[in-house]
């Protein structure tokens, strides 16, 4: 049964939702803390998205927040079945807000070995160009066609 | 390169710009003024045209409807980068929506339009891939009964390709068996990745074509304006460092050295003509919103694909009554993009895929002619591109999807910097349906009407596209990918906008002459990839600087006729 109104939503039903679509485990942090909820409904903002937020999760059964992790899950998979389009809308503004944090930028670089830093200015060392490579098509006569 | 360097490099270019705002602000004066030769745009073909022409003596003012770039802004350099080129840094200015922009509606296209308006144009978001045509594509209906002949050769573009070539700066090899050969390259090519090397590695065992790119970004700083290219990936939001090819970089601070008035935030809403219908000059509103004036004896129009057609249509008068140049009825017709699908391999293997150009590093020409054994005329070319961010790798950028719930991060580590993708970059074939006009309802911030395009895919560029999906999972799996996602046709790749003006012999059948001349208004030019006959299957920017210094040359050489 869907929850009666949510005008803003609710920071339980949020972080509930932040973890259950990111739950965190192989060195990455759980969504569920606050502050991803908060910054994904700011991204959501910045394409007037926010209604459409509000809209999607006040269609969640009242009983989220107590469902089982799998109940949950399932919950939102029945969301996203039936409102595809802002269902994806979410997650997209979920992954913006997570993966711009720097816990888990942070968690990248420890794991991965991807710099927890914007490209610039630093930018990456790279083998440079080595014309051996080229060696087999060096090889090959020309085939441009001739006109 | 180190850190100090390059934050030196782009201190000073902030610095040269602020110079030259100041410079072009305090000319912006309130008076109308007058040239020998105006340019419209600011972007690739405009400011070759524009160092061309000012480097002859000729008095040249150039209006450009953006400003210059802000270097202390660029995404890149903060940790939300990926997100703001996905919004303020987006290429489509329908999402993008600053005010330089211009909306288009692109609601009857499946291949959305991309651009960006600002001095140095669309070249402030390219990848820096600079191939050339080949001879056949300015001869394709000759050779294989399809698109238009151009009515000139790649032997006489070839000079100015060379001279491009040598203002810009290009890393790259020569010996490329795919194309003729050329000068040699000034920079060493860059460095071609784990990734590319797998892929490279594969296609030599299939005795397919691969080569490192020829790339306007510079494995080693050219010139006292540029800096060398510190790998960083993400070329389309500008290069802070002044390492790729913008025109902001290669030609206007020399431009503006010989002597160039550039009028910024200055959008041309009108080319005027005389009781004759010769250009006269052209009408702008001001970065005050002031309609000006700008006189000239002869007009070279440089505004994109889009953005040409539309001003032309605008440009309506008695003597040209369906728009400017138009009496062959093929403005705005003819609309060619480069569709692309997109093949990615997903590896065991560590690829660094955020290390380097993301989209440029190594080509394939394999498929680029004409087979009569396949369901297509012409080709096409697989451009090889690296990896995204963490967060473009979460929503599945180049197509591996990443689920959300408790295999996300998991799986997000099997992706991440773990793919390698092939972009298939198909010719396309004129079709006079696929067309730019007018939007009825649609208007810029200026309320001037805005370009509404319309363009159907093909089925040709269907066939083609499915043979280059076949091809490229081939390649993948060779090189070892554990498994292989593609995408039928990617729908924001609309960079390449050609054909809208186009070169020929017959009046009839094209706007311009030879030397991108309308045959209707002799004092008018067109030097963007309007021009385009055919569009070939490579990236189409040095092309299309290569015929605006052409059609440069072209004026000083008939300068008596002014």
């Amino acid at each position: 049964m869907p929850s009666s109104n949510v005008d803003t939503p609710n920071t339980d039903i949020l972080a509930a939702v932040m973890n259950a679509i990111l739950p965190g485990g192989d060195g990455f942090p759980s969504a569920r803390p606050q502050r991803f909820g908060s910054a994904m409904m700011a991204d959501a903002a910045k394409d007037n998205d926010t209604e459409m937020v509000r809209d999607l999760l006040s269609k969640l059964p009242e009983t989220f927040v107590a469902l089982e992790p799998g109940d949950q899950v399932a919950a939102l998979q029945t969301l996203e079945a039936s409102e595809t389009v802002a269902f994806s809308k979410m997650i997209r503004h979920a992954y913006h807000a997570y993966y711009t944090d720097s816990d888990v930028r942070s968690a990248i670089e420890e794991i991965t070995g991807y710099p927890a830093r914007p490209p610039h200015f630093e930018g990456y060392e790279m083998e440079p160009f080595d014309a051996k490579v080229v060696a087999v098509q060096r090889q090959r006569e020309p085939f441009w066609r001739k006109v | 390169m180190k850190r100090r360097t390059v934050l030196g490099a782009a201190a000073g270019l902030a610095a040269t710009h602020l110079k030259y705002g100041r410079l072009i602000r305090e000319a912006a004066a309130s008076e109308d003024v007058e040239a020998d030769v105006l340019v419209i745009g600011a972007g690739a073909s405009g400011a070759a045209s524009a160092w061309r022409l000012a480097s002859q003596g000729f008095k040249v003012v150039c209006l450009e409807q953006g400003d210059w770039l802000d270097y202390l802004e660029i995404p890149s350099t903060k940790d939300d980068w990926e997100l703001v080129r996905q919004r303020e840094w987006n290429p489509s200015p329908n999402v993008r929506g600053l005010p330089a922009d211009y909306p288009v509606n692109d609601s009857d296209s499946p291949i959305k339009a991309l651009m960006y308006n600002a001095v140095g144009g669309t070249t402030l978001m390219w990848s820096c891939h600079a191939p050339r045509f080949h001879p056949s594509d300015f001869k394709t209906n000759s050779l294989d009964g399809v698109g238009a002949n151009w009515p000139l050769s790649y032997w006489d573009l070839e000079p100015y390709y060379d001279l491009n070539d040598k203002m810009c700066g290009i890393s790259g090899l020569s010996g490329d068996p795919s194309n003729p050969p050329r000068s040699a390259r000034q920079r060493a090519p860059m460095p071609i990745g784990k990734g590319a090397a797998r892929l490279a590695s594969a296609m030599d065992d299939m005795g397919w074509h691969w080569w490192p790119n020829d790339v306007q970004a510079l494995s080693s700083a050219y010139g006292e304006e540029t800096g060398d290219c510190n790998n960083c990936g993400p070329c389309e939001v500008a290069c802070p460092v002044r390492a790729k090819g913008s025109t902001d970089v290669t030609y206007w601070p020399k431009a503006l050295d010989a002597g160039i008035r550039l009028i910024t935030k200055a959008r041309v809403f009108e080319i005027e003509t005389d009781a004759n219908g010769n250009a006269v000059g052209a009408a702008y509103y001001d970065r005050n919103k002031v309609a000006r004036r700008v006189r000239a004896k002869r007009v070279i129009v440089a505004a994109n694909g889009i953005g040409t057609p539309r001003l032309l249509q605008l440009s309506v008068s008695k003597k040209h009554p369906n728009g400017l140049a138009n009496g062959s009825g093929l403005v705005g017709r003819n609309l060619m993009l480069h569709p692309i699908a997109l093949v990615t391999g997903l590896f065991d293997e560590d690829l660094e895929g955020y290390k380097g150009i993301t989209a440029n590093c190594i080509t394939s020409q394999e498929f680029y002619e004409t087979d009569d054994s396949r369901d297509y005329k012409r080709g096409y070319m697989v451009q090889f591109l690296r990896s995204f961010g963490p967060v473009l790798t979460s929503l599945a950028g180049y197509g591996v999807p990443v689920p959300w719930g408790e295999k996300h991060h998991s799986r997000f580590l099997d992706v991440f910097n773990h793919t390698a993708s092939a972009g298939i970059v198909c010719e396309d074939i004129a079709d006079p349906d696929n067309r730019i006009t007018l939007d009825s309802d649609l208007t810029d911030g200026d309320g001037i009407p805005a370009p509404k395009m319309t363009y159907t895919l093909s089925e040709n560029s269907k066939n083609m596209l499915a043979h280059g999906i076949e091809s490229c999972t081939k390649i993948m799996e060779n090189a070892g990918a554990k498994e292989v996602h593609n995408i039928e046709l990617v729908e924001q790749a609309g960079w390449h906008l050609m054909g809208t003006a186009r070169v020929g012999d017959d009046p009839e059948q094209s706007v311009l002459n030879k030397w991108n001349q309308a045959h209707d208004v002799p004092n008018l030019y067109v030097v963007d990839g309007s021009a385009f006959a055919t569009a070939a299957a490579v990236n189409p920017t040095n092309t299309l600087q290569a015929l605006a210094l052409r059609a440069a040359d072209h004026i000083a050489q008939t300068r008596g006729e002014l």
